[in-house]
């Protein structure tokens, strides 16, 4: 990989090679300092420090472990890195981390301890000595370092400062001496020293030993580890990309090593090995190198060779962050780019081999651009910007592996005894620019043109400036430009590629080209590697503001974090977020904006990454005058937002189509599924309800409850008895078409008109309208049968055959129209997804009140869930109403959906509204959590087979992790917040850290701290 | 040069005949000829390795022992029926398919003769009641997407260089009424060459029902699906 590197360390030829286990690139190194780096702090550590600098510009992140102080460690090292690895020292034995800069160290992280512990340590290390004495071993506390105490067990002059070379020669000398005073050896020292911590009021002291001392401490290295280990999830290093190394990993004297400590189970899936001479051996896991500190040395030449001669970044194939595929399969191909897509939420590219293949489909799209004003129009196919020159040959071997945690996407291939490795990915910090670095025989590695037109693509310019080459894609609507830069390296046996291309969308007359020039040239400049760290670290933000962890299911976990992953890759954060039924990850859908953007994807980003809901609902404010428009036209007033939308905010719904059956079929969604103006409003409160945003309501988001709720009051219809109705819409259930008085359409309406008339004399509306609104809500007919507590879905919907689907069909989920033709559905019962039930599902507190029941027991078994939005959303109905097992079957189904492509559509794009839906069901469902009386209401029904559930949100500007059990809550709150728990009428407040609740009954209580 | 073997008996010499310089026509191939008896005699120049298709009638036979008669020949075999009469013009196929892999890829070849020789290829997928799909969100697009992704996965050929239809109920009479709404000149069914009872249902049935010359190309693995003449997607 291209480093720029003004001045690099000397890096030696190779010497004997490592385990293979290390033969490969870290992204972190952990190590200890004294006899690991440098046999003695004495010894000179320019070497360390030129190639630690070295590393660190070359994107590696450094962390120095050691028990000493700074002044020892930085007066020896005094490495001063640029970056855009970061170097660490995190010394005093757990107690201090410093960030080393240009500048020097700067303190970052300190525990301090409370006079109290200062005078406990100073007890227990008092009572040590005196009980050692008592026994005739002579020990004397030898510094009082940051909150420790170390006592030396071998105060005699010959032993003052051995080197680490004599540790053999040292513990046999210790261990000779403790044995003399009738100790068993050092590990009933290191116990004595713990007991009296304990009786001096320090239950939780650390009591470590190197033989010579026996320290005790309120940290230790494991304090280091944890620490580091946190902070690399903040850059988006995962443990299978670190490496640690030590000197002391292996037991000495009983004791476990020092350097055992850095093994935490936080970096649980590290490489670890040690330098040392560990008489006693190593621990399992730990490789032991041997060697030395000239072996370390060794190994950080290594490190740095790799990255100087474009090695990509390591890969780490944890399986409950990662999606890998073998080969290429030509049946599944298509759904397999799909699932590897990349997406910054301004460019998506699918997860095509470099290399050309007969079943692949190189795509990419960008977010908004469409191809024109009119019903049939579609995302512009964008320049392709990750393609090699060559092809795959029926022996060549591929797999590719997708990280979810940094949206990484590694390949290998080899062919004709040639191979090649690479790792690409679309900027989540630089959204519209990608990247692409490659490393492998120069025979399979021949770049070939930077960027290449897409087929069929409309008016194109393409050229070359300098040593860049751009193109640009015209639409009536949008230009897309493009400019791309690429470099080779390496020598006769090794070429490195590194390819970097920028887009930018905008309007035909938009300076774009010199947008995309500028994103460019600040990339370059960059570097590489600071772009991937830059990547990494912006992933790590989202996931951890969004990440949701579900124990004791690895499938269903990478299931959640894949969904979670495309939703948050396929939603831009600033501007206007056009985000379409398959979002960037495929074709399907024409990129269209149907409501799965509002009422299934919006939700998730509400409630963990509010700027990208904003995103969302900016791009219906930005349309809301076509909607006004069209309302208009249609002699009604008020906004009314198409069924399917893409540029310009007009309605871009087919009006017909060949069904499966050949057969040429109207489509007049766009004509009747109105309820789409509801979901708009909706999606605007759901922003305002997570976010507490109110005055967004009051200002940008006002005409998106305003205007819709005009459109209601001028789409009813008053009968002679005072009912008001609203005629010849289609509702979620899209069987029956046209009916009237759809309960979810009627009920939303209702919902919509009220949500606006509570905005008050502050929006900008007449008490007379308002009122009006009222009225009209209130008369509103919503189907409701008071006896039985269930919704007609629609007028006349119980004079339909009353055909049990459940019973009726082979299985369920079934596309009952293919099955039963749309004449047979259309007369009967039959539903394709939750109509009735979707009320339940959004307005909760606009139903009748212990409604949901009896309206699942009737629907259910009456829907076909043919619909792919069905089943998470079925999933959260079960859930609340404790139908645990159908709730379960329902989410693996959901959460499965693209994965094992249920729809055999996944080739054309990922079901974005599913993924939307699986979240929601774990949310609203499973965890019942939702906004409710100014306070997040939590209330968790969870399977019995599932383990802790934990949820990240942000309620309220206030950071959530909630985490679920059967009979207990737990939650990390960021600040002040109120949670309105179980059936409780009242919130409570919780304040910033920890609070846990037990299940008491109905009801939760706080559990003890 | 390849030859197509055209299997002369009474009663089909002629439509045999037309057939068979049709199919040879379209593959650059010459006809040979072979009287009907022996039968030992058409299985022997069957298996002539010159020999890329059989085209044969079934007057002589009687319906029930045709497959067994014809199974022993491992070409395609182009059977013809009784009541055709020549003159014989194909320019328009018709081939059925459910999508495995051994069934696709053994039609394939049949599509590609027939897309390099400018016929006309109609791809007929039959979904049984148990195998309808589970969703179809917006008809609009998913029958699209779903097509064009059923032929990416079990056809060569680009999806706009064919038509596709699409049925579903039993699939033998689903051929026979899409062979009737859609006239084509030959259907192409992919068959296991196993002829005992249960199997090559569809395969009876399309023979029995369609009036138009069907083309029966061999698995290359067998199964009891596919010897029905269609496999299951997988």
């Amino acid at each position: 990989m291209a480093i720029s590197a003004p001045a690099r360390p000397r890096v030696r030829p190779r010497n004997r090679p490592f385990p293979p286990e290390i033969e490969r690139r870290f992204e972190a190194l952990i190590f200890d300092w004294d006899g690991t780096a440098v046999p003695d702090r004495s010894a000179d550590a320019s070497d360390v420090r030129d190639l630690i600098e070295g590393l660190c510009r070359a994107g590696m992140d450094v962390f120095v472990v050691s028990g000493t102080h700074v002044g020892n460690v930085d007066g020896q090292l005094g490495a001063r890195p640029e970056g855009p690895g970061e170097l660490h020292l995190c010394l005093n034995r757990g107690s201090e981390v410093f960030r080393v800069a240009p500048r020097g160290p700067r303190l970052t992280h300190r525990r301090s301890a409370t006079q109290r512990e200062e005078r406990a340590l100073d007890l227990a290390a008092a009572v040590t000595i005196e009980r050692l004495g008592a026994r005739g071993l002579e020990a004397a506390v030898v510094s009082q370092r940051l909150n420790r105490r170390k006592i030396d067990l071998i105060p005699l002059p010959e032993w003052a400062d051995p080197p680490k070379a004599i540790i053999d020669d040292l513990v046999e000398a210790v261990d000779a001496r403790v044995r003399a005073a009738g100790f068993a050896g050092l590990p009933e020292i290191v116990n004595l020293a713990l007991a009296a911590a304990t009786e001096a009021g320090l239950p939780e002291a650390k009591v470590t030993s190197d033989a010579k001392h026996v320290e005790i401490g309120l940290t230790d290295k494991t304090d280091s580890a944890r620490w580091i280990a946190g902070h690399l999830a903040t850059r988006g290093i995962g443990p299978g990309l670190v490496l640690i190394a030590g000197d002391e990993m292996g037991p000495l004297g009983g004791l476990p090593g020092s350097d055992s400590l850095m093994l935490v189970p936080e970096l649980g899936r590290s490489t670890s090995l040690s330098v040392g001479v560990e008489p006693s051996g190593v621990p399992r896991g730990v490789l032991h190198v041997g060697g030395g500190p000239d072996r370390f040395i060794q190994l950080l030449e290594d490190q740095l060779r790799r990255r100087l001669k474009g090695e990509p970044p390591g890969m780490d194939d944890d399986p409950g962050w990662s999606l890998s595929i073998v080969g290429v399969d030509p049946q599944q191909e298509r759904a397999h780019e799909s699932l590897m897509a990349l997406a910054d939420g301004r460019i998506g590219t699918g997860g095509s081999p470099l290399l050309t293949h007969a079943a692949a489909r190189p795509l990419v799209l960008t977010a908004g651009a469409y191809d024109g004003p009119k019903p049939e129009s579609q995302l512009l196919a964008a320049p392709l910007w990750d393609r090699l020159q060559g092809a795959m040959t029926p022996r060549s071997r591929i797999d590719r592996l997708l990280d979810l945690r940094t949206g990484l996407l590694f390949e290998r291939v080899v062919a004709k005894g040639a191979g090649f490795r690479s790792v690409r990915f679309s900027s989540l910090a630089r959204p519209g620019l990608a990247v692409l670095a490659a490393q492998g025989d120069p025979d399979l590695l021949e770049p070939g043109p930077a960027i290449r037109l897409p087929a069929d693509a409309p008016e194109v310019r393409a050229s070359r400036r300098d040593d860049s080459s751009w193109t640009t894609i015209r639409s009536e609507d949008s230009t897309i430009a493009t400019t791309a830069w690429q470099t080779m390296g390496g020598d006769r046996r090794t070429a490195s590629l590194v390819r970097i291309a920028a887009y930018v969308e905008g309007p035909p007359r938009d300076r774009v080209l010199e947008r995309s020039s500028g994103h460019l040239r600040a990339a370059r400049n960059a570097g590489v590697e600071r772009l991937i760290h830059e990547h990494r670290a912006a992933w790590a933000r989202r996931w951890s503001e969004a990440d949701v962890t579900l124990e004791g299911d690895v499938e269903l976990q990478r299931a959640i974090r894949f969904g979670l992953f495309h939703l948050m890759a396929s939603v831009a954060d600033a501007g206007e977020a056009a985000v379409g039924a398959r979002g960037l990850s495929g074709p399907g859908y024409a990129g269209h904006v149907f409501w799965d953007s509002d009422v299934f994807v919006l939700p998730f980003l509400a409630a963990t990454h509010p700027s990208a809901a904003r995103a969302m609902l900016e791009y219906r404010i930005r349309r809301l005058p076509a909607a006004l428009d069209v309302a208009r036209e249609r002699g009604r007033e008020g906004a009314r937002f198409p069924w399917e939308s893409a540029a310009s905010g007009r309605d871009v719904t087919p009006t017909s189509a060949r069904d499966r059956r050949g057969r040429l079929v109207p489509i007049r969604t766009g004509l009747l599924e109105e309820h789409i103006v509801a979901d708009v409003a909706w999606a605007a409160c759901c922003y305002a309800d997570w976010t507490g945003d109110r005055e967004f309501l009051l200002g940008r988001g006002r005409g998106l409850l305003v205007e819709t709720a005009r459109y209601w009051a001028s789409r009813i219809r008053w009968d002679r008895s005072g009912g008001a109705h609203i005629y010849g819409v289609i509702g979620p259930d899209e069987y029956h078409e046209p009916v009237d008085d759809n309960a979810f359409t009627n009920v939303m309406a209702r919902w919509n008109l009220r949500r606006a008339a509570a905005l008050g004399n502050a929006a900008g509306v007449s008490q007379f309208e308002r009122l009006r609104w009222l009225e009209i809500a209130d008369a509103l007919i919503d189907g409701l049968d008071p006896r039985t507590k269930v919704y007609e879905q629609f007028a006349e919907f119980h004079t339909l055959e009353p055909l049990i689907i459940a019973e009726a069909a082979p299985r369920r989920p079934i596309a009952a129209d293919l099955l039963l033709g749309r004449e047979r559905v259309h007369a009967a019962q039959v539903i394709k997804q939750a109509d009735v039930l979707m009320l339940h599902h959004l307005i909760p507190d606009e139903v009748a009140p212990g409604s949901l029941v009896p309206n699942l027991e009737f629907y259910e078994p009456r829907t076909a869930h043919g619909s792919s939005l069905s089943p998470a959303i079925h999933a959260a109905l079960f859930a609340r109403t404790g139908r645990l097992e159908e709730a379960e079957s329902s989410f693996r189904m959901a959460a499965l959906m693209d994965l094992d492509d249920l729809t055999g559509t996944t080739s054309s794009g990922l079901h974005l509204a599913t993924m939307g839906g699986v979240w929601q069901a774990l949310a609203f469902g499973f965890a019942g959590m939702r906004p409710h009386q100014n306070a997040l209401a939590i209330d968790p029904q969870l399977p019995s087979s599932w383990g802790p559930l934990e949820i990240r949100v942000r309620y309220q500007g206030t950071p959530l992790r909630v985490r679920v059990e059967r009979d207990r809550i737990r939650v990390n709150a960021g600040g002040r917040t109120s949670l309105l728990l179980g059936n409780a009428s009242a919130p409570l407040a919780v304040h910033r850290g920890q609070t846990s609740f037990e299940r008491s009954g109905h009801s939760w209580k706080e559990a003890p701290k | 040069m390849n030859a197509v073997l055209a299997v002369i008996e009474p009663g089909a010499d002629a439509a045999v005949r037309s057939v068979a310089e049709e199919v040879a026509r379209l593959l650059n191939a010459t006809v040979r000829f072979s009287p009907f008896r022996p039968w030992a005699g058409v299985l022997r120049q069957a298996a002539e390795p010159d020999v890329s298709a059989v085209v044969i009638g079934h007057a002589s036979f009687r319906f029930s022992s045709f497959l067994g008669h014809v199974g022993a020949i491992d070409r395609p075999i182009v059977r013809v029926p009784v009541s055709f009469r020549p003159p014989y013009s194909l320019r328009r196929v018709l081939v059925p398919m459910v999508g495995d892999i051994a069934t696709a890829s053994s039609l394939a070849r049949a599509i590609e003769v027939s897309r390099a020789s400018d016929l006309h290829v109609v791809v007929l997928h039959v979904a049984e009641a148990d195998s309808i799909p589970a969703f179809n969100d917006q008809t609009a697009y998913e029958t699209e997407a779903w097509a064009r992704e059923f032929l990416a996965r079990y056809v060569t050929i680009p999806p706009d260089q064919m038509d596709f239809e699409f049925r579903i109920g039993d699939p033998g009479w689903e051929i026979v009424r899409a062979v009737n709404d859609l006239g084509p000149d030959l259907v192409a069914l992919g068959w296991g060459r196993r002829s005992s009872p249960g199997r090559a249902r569809v395969v009876r049935r399309v023979l029995r029902d369609c009036q138009v010359p069907v083309l029966l190309v061999p698995l290359a693995a067998f199964s009891s699906v596919e010897d029905q003449g269609l496999a299951k997607t997988s």
